[in-house]
């Protein structure tokens, strides 16, 4: 399936609820945590849980960011989502200690509400989660996406957000490394102008440079964006089936190694375009 | 069970419903709607809220709606979290 876009919508709007399968998003992402007040964090809950139950949401990938675990939220969030049964939690400012106890409360409550298919995205939004993030992403099978939070990372750094995200630049390498080493989903940041399209693209095409599968979107003017980003362009289709084919014809002659417009072809570059041809026969 | 303080849940918005809800002196269940759709969706909003309240086993309560072309879910889903606000 293809992730490149994920919408957040905030738990507690019915309207946005309602309206969420026209965006064309390739995930959506219902939020408990910070979109929600904290004294309407038990009716947003109950209304995500009603949400899920009642529609036929198997178009996307249905995901719900619930509240940290050490907040008085958490229990409960965790109980009525796994009645709902998503097809993934998010969880925040994750660590390797936050997963284990994620995973124990989720093998506490398998009785009484199988969840063994539950999967988990997590976000690392703290300097010590960057720092510790190969852990993190190890610490559960369940996992199958991390999300760089940035805009917690830098009030966590101390440091003010700038509009070319220079403060973002190690994190964002990181956990986009971090993510390709585990075989999991990497979702790029958040972009919070949501106005400013010619930035946000900028943006997201910095993220694909650096190994981001994909970005968040928190506003729907922004899906289409990502999807243009993140599409694989005829120039670069065109160019890895011709790679494949120079190198089905060098097998052909016995040749190992091969050259393709004056440039030689090796492993990891015929991999790269295998791996474009796939993923072009997926969108 | 019966409603041992008044509590609400819900908003104005479009696609929501604001709900109170208060003990009734009566003891049984008395709703009171107001619904932009009232006219087309008066019996199906009282249907659901109506099965919504017995599943809670709520036996006595004055349930107050003021509907903004809120879907079933949502509709069940304030009235519970009316229903848990007033234990």
């Amino acid at each position: 399936m293809i992730k490149q876009t994920a919408l957040f919508i905030p738990g507690n709007q019915p309207k946005m609820h309602i309206s969420a399968d026209v965006f064309g998003a390739d995930c959506l992402i219902f939020d408990l945590e910070d979109s929600v007040a904290i004294h309407q964090k038990d009716s947003a809950r109950l209304l995500v849980k009603e949400m899920i139950q009642a529609f036929d949401l198997s178009y996307t990938e249905v995901i719900v960011r619930i509240n940290p675990v050490d907040s008085s939220f958490y229990q409960d969030d965790l109980k009525e989502m796994l009645q709902a049964r998503p097809d993934a939690l998010m969880i925040p400012k994750a660590t390797k200690a936050v997963i284990e106890k994620v995973e124990a409360d989720l093998k506490h409550y398998n009785d009484i509400y199988p969840n063994e298919t539950l999967k988990l995205y997590i976000i690392i939004e703290t300097a010590m989660g960057v720092e510790t993030a190969l852990e993190t992403c190890l610490a559960s099978k369940r996992i199958i996406g991390v999300l760089l939070g940035g805009e917690d990372l830098c009030t966590d750094m101390k440091v003010t957000p700038t509009k070319q995200r220079i403060e973002l630049q190690y994190p964002r390498s990181k956990i986009a490394m971090t993510a390709a080493a585990c075989n999991i989903m990497a979702w790029d940041t958040p972009f919070v102008d949501i106005d400013d399209h010619d930035g946000f693209k900028e943006d997201a095409l910095m993220a694909k440079a650096l190994g981001f599968g994909g970005k968040v979107c928190i506003h729907p003017n922004q899906i289409d964006i990502v999807k243009e980003v993140f599409a694989i362009s005829e120039k670069q289709l065109k160019e890895a089936q011709e790679i494949i084919e120079a190198y089905e014809l060098a097998q052909q002659q016995g040749l190992g190694a091969f050259s393709y417009r004056g440039k030689m072809i090796d492993k990891p570059i015929l991999e790269r375009a295998q791996q474009i041809v796939a993923a072009s026969s997926k969108e | 069970m019966d409603i041992n303080k008044p509590s609400q849940a819900g908003t104005l918005e479009s696609n929501d419903v604001y709900v109170q809800l208060l003990p009734n002196p009566n003891g049984n269940i008395e709703i009171k709607l107001k619904s932009i759709v009232y006219k087309q969706f008066k019996d199906q909003i009282l249907q659901v809220a109506n099965q919504t309240l017995k599943d809670l086993q709520i036996t006595s309560c004055v349930l107050i709606m003021d509907d903004q072309g809120a879907l079933d879910h949502t509709i069940k889903a304030r009235i519970e979290s009316a229903v848990k606000r007033s234990l």
